[in-house]
């Protein structure tokens, strides 16, 4: 008795919040989750099911199945490594130094981050056709080399990682740059002061602080590399190699019992989520990141003297081949003609946006993605920012475990995923089908990984003092989170609110199986537009699509005042 | 004796009695349909085309309103059957390709067999016997060219033409395990010149892309010159719109694949359904998809300038049975000598 009362003093009235929120996580995860492991289990018997390990045993001895799997971790082990290096690297001299036009540098980032990958990849094989492609045709034309001889060729397994990473490399730039812009410009100081240089200033302080952040990056642009099927789908099935991606959309086509040899099939990529979330964990330690303490906090950018042009140029690289080159080569098609007549003055017609913009189903699906975009971003940034403090505070047992949890579905492919999701909610208690809901909640756990490593990376940074003063003047633990927590890091809620609502904007893979007749999005009109091989309207589609989302971020940055992700 | 006759006749009158069950009567019930007063029509046809017939349906004034949910055949049909498995009723019509498709789906009984009005004068290839599906549309796999890039005296005439030197490095390929009708064709192609003939296809290294329409952008964009099959209506439609492509029939005949429609059992609006189907075989609308550059069973249409009649085509067939069971070897094969 006299147990239950320490118990019962000890006990917290916030307590409640932190294990209800945690037991939102366990059913709007392990839920779609239960499913596919179900299914994975299952082969069908006439009208019932029979219990079955088949599937399994078919996916990893089907020897057609190996090739796939190996160059998916050839393809992610070479994408993850170069957008760790290329958006680290930019974020860096966007957050910390005096370069020029560092606003211009990041909107452009961010923006490429919606661009849908598939549609990327069609304007590099604008871009980069080795007969047709206008950067080869330019290079023939300087150099006189013959018809049949050319620079570069995108369909090659390089060309898919390049490709990769020039949509995967935003992701880690958002996560560095929000974490950049928390170290204080003291311990920065501090080395100068000892005779560093700027190089070395990077390299032994400012880097190691933001090791969460890195670590943050690379897990998510390696697992968002093993699950994109836009870009295997039109560049390395030219390239003769299928990828795990476009083995499993095969093998979705193959009938009544596909799913779940699909999902077995998929049990690698989860396998390597659950790792890379174990060696992230190990990585880290028990080491102290916080930047943001009691004192100081004054930041200063680094002066690069003769050198702010050449970075800028530098910066300059991923930008062209992620931006510039793609949208003129989408903005040069959008108004076309006819595909067949070219870059001529009389094949251009404005006639593709005319009929975007006489679409109902179009603007409909436009407002539709606007909308989940946005109660998605909010709603993954609420609850990732939730249980990355349970978890780093150690609120409620087992916490350890939320973040392999909120990281999970990184692991399952989105054809794969929408499976789960679809099953998950037709059923009692939640029948959301035909409903915007069940979009919403597809988009909320498909991205919540994205929000949870970005306010665990930004979390990291905090340090605990300044809750326990808090704490100290009576304050309990929820009042403390609000008013002193989430005002710290609201960089790196900005930060998940972008990760989420950017790619909620291009979401395919898992919308294609739950959107309906009434709640359909854009994306899925853009695969419509793709399957009737009508690509002038789909660059008209995707021009328009980047405007509306430039607005939205311009917006937002002017909204949340220019201390947001300081540029 | 008379014992034996009753029990004929009985057993006589019961199959008439059942066979009117199932094979419904042949006029769709208009009370009934205005009742249930909604059509929700799968289709896997442009969006274009679906809303032309969606909303000539619903001038017509049988207060029926017709809506369409377009995709992708394959994602059809996986919806179709994750909706059925959780008792989700949406669907009343479908109309996409694949024939494998609905002999699945007619030997796991989800197909409701309706033989729409007027369809016995039809071509037997566009209509079944049980009526589990009718199919309002066909289209024939042929060859296209850039028209810009291939001069006319270059054209092949047989299809071992494409194995010749001139080819190489100028051709594309859709891919079976992504395409259906691309499988359908190789079970023609194989069942003709034998397996030898991919093996010496893939030694001109064409390009692969995964779907049969997509590899008319590379004819167009001049990235490839020709494409050895490409679904007929959607050359006829890309050359209507200006681009430089043409097609042509190899003297052995092109493969000719029909696009189905059916009922399913489980139709929240099974009258509505028949009345949608009878339009989609009527005439009028019949002629609405010859328009737009398909071929159809009804013998009352008149074909566009530009697209050849159905016999002109040379038609090759693959039944479904074959389709179903062919299309698994035609992908690892194909697999095999071109690498996906």
């Amino acid at each position: 008795m006299p147990r239950v009362v320490a118990v019962l003093r000890r006990f917290e009235a916030t307590t409640a919040v932190w294990v209800f929120v945690a037991f939102v996580l366990f059913v709007l995860i392990l839920n779609p989750l239960y499913h596919l492991v179900l299914e994975s289990f299952q082969l069908t018997r006439g009208q019932g099911v029979e219990w079955t390990l088949r599937n399994y045993i078919k996916a990893f001895t089907e020897p057609l199945y190996r090739g796939p799997v190996l160059w998916t971790f050839i393809v992610s082990a070479a994408v993850g490594p170069l957008s760790l290096m290329v958006g680290a690297a930019v974020a860096w001299c966007v957050g910390r130094t005096d370069m020029p036009l560092p606003g211009f540098i990041r909107t452009s980032v961010l923006l490429s981050f919606v661009t849908p990958p598939f549609l990327g990849a069609i304007a590099w094989i604008f871009l980069a056709g080795p007969r047709e492609g206008w950067l080869n045709i330019i290079y023939r034309g300087i150099t006189g080399a013959a018809g049949h001889e050319y620079l570069f060729n995108i369909f090659t397994m390089p060309g898919v990682v390049f490709t990769m990473a020039l949509f995967t490399f935003p992701q880690v730039f958002i996560v560095v740059l929000a974490a950049l812009n928390n170290i204080p410009s003291d311990v920065e100081d501090a080395a100068s002061i000892a005779g560093g240089n700027s190089l070395s200033t990077m390299v032994n302080i400012t880097l190691p602080l933001v090791l969460p952040a890195l670590m943050a990056g690379l897990l998510l642009a390696v697992l968002e590399a093993m699950t994109l099927l836009g870009i295997p789908a039109v560049l390395a099935i030219p390239a003769r190699q299928h990828l795990m991606t476009t083995q499993i959309r095969a093998i979705m086509d193959e009938g009544i019992d596909a799913v779940g040899l699909a999902a077995a099939y998929s049990f690698p990529i989860l396998v390597a989520a659950a790792l890379l979330v174990w060696m992230q964990r190990a990585a880290l330690g028990r080491r102290g990141y916080a930047t943001v303490g009691g004192k100081g906090g004054h930041r200063r950018p680094q002066k690069l003297g003769v050198w702010r042009y050449p970075v800028f140029a530098m910066c300059m690289v991923p930008v062209t081949c992620a931006i510039v080159l793609p949208y003129f080569a989408l903005i040069a098609t959008s108004f076309m003609k006819n595909l067949g007549h070219g870059l001529t003055w009389s094949n251009m017609t404005l006639e593709n946006y005319r009929s975007i913009f006489q679409s109902r189903a179009i603007a409909s699906s436009m407002v539709n993605t606007l909308l989940l975009a946005t109660m998605a971003a909010t709603g993954a940034t609420l609850l990732a920012s939730v249980i990355a403090y349970i978890s780093q505070r150690q609120l409620v047992h087992g916490h350890r475990h939320l973040g392999l949890l909120a990281t999970l579905p990184l692991g399952i492919p989105g054809i794969v995923l929408g499976v789960g999701l679809f099953a998950a909610y037709t059923k009692a208690p939640f029948v959301l089908y035909g409903t915007l809901w069940i979009l919403f909640l597809a988009y909320v756990t498909k991205f919540l990984p994205l929000a949870y490593q970005a306010s665990n990376a930004a979390l990291m940074s905090i340090h605990p003092e300044l809750e326990e003063s808090g704490r100290i003047l009576g304050a309990n633990r929820l009042t403390v989170f609000k008013d002193v927590t989430v005002p710290l890091f609201k960089v790196g809620l900005l930060a998940s609110w972008l990760l989420v609502f950017m790619p909620s904007l291009r979401e395919l893979s898992t919308s294609a199986l739950i959107w309906t007749i009434d709640t359909k999005v854009i994306s899925v009109v853009i695969l419509n537009l793709y399957d009737e091989a009508r690509l002038a309207d789909i660059a008209a589609l995707g021009v328009i699509l980047m405007i509306v989302t430039l607005a939205v971020v311009v917006c937002v940055f002017r909204m949340m005042g220019r201390d947001f992700m300081r540029a | 004796m008379s014992s034996k006759r009753t029990l004929a006749s009985f057993v006589l009158g019961m199959a008439i009695l059942f066979s009117l069950g199932t094979f419904a009567s042949a006029e769709a019930d208009l009370q009934a349909a205005k009742r249930e007063g909604k059509v929700v029509w799968y289709v896997a046809l442009t969006t274009d085309f679906n809303q032309q017939v969606c909303d000539l349906f619903n001038k017509k004034g049988f207060g029926v309103q017709c809506v369409f949910h377009r995709d992708g055949a394959g994602p059809l049909y996986r919806r179709y059957l994750q909706e059925a498995k959780s008792n989700i009723n949406v669907a009343d019509v479908f109309t996409f390709s694949n024939l494998g498709y609905f002999l699945q789906l007619k030997q796991g009984g989800y197909l409701l067999p309706y033989r729409p009005r007027g369809t016995e004068r039809f071509n037997p290839f566009f209509t079944t016997e049980d009526g589990s599906w009718m199919i309002p549309l066909a289209t024939a796999q042929v060859p296209a060219y850039n028209t810009k890039l291939v001069k006319p005296s270059e054209l092949p005439t047989s299809w071992t033409d494409f194995l010749r030197p001139e080819w190489k490095d100028r051709l594309v390929l859709p891919n079976p395990s992504f395409s259906g009708v691309a499988a359908e064709v190789m079970i023609v192609m194989v069942k003709k010149f034998g397996w030898d003939y991919f093996e010496k296809l893939a030694k001109q290294n064409p390009r692969i892309v995964p779907s049969a329409s997509g590899t008319l952008t590379f004819v167009e964009r001049g990235e490839s010159h020709m494409v050895v099959y490409a679904p007929l209506a959607s050359v006829f439609d890309h050359a209507q719109r200006g681009e430089p492509l043409k097609m042509f029939v190899p003297k052995e005949g092109v493969l000719v694949n029909g696009i189905p429609s059916a009922i399913p059992k489980n139709a929240p609006h099974p009258n509505a359904a028949k009345l949608f189907v009878d339009f989609l075989f009527s005439r009028e609308v019949q002629q609405l998809i010859v328009d737009s550059g398909y071929h159809v069973g009804h013998p009352e249409v008149k074909y566009p300038p530009g697209l050849p009649p159905f016999e002109d085509l040379k038609p090759i067939f693959v039944s479904p049975e074959d389709a179903e069971k062919e299309t698994p070897s035609m992908k690892e094969g194909f697999r095999k000598f071109f690498g996906v």
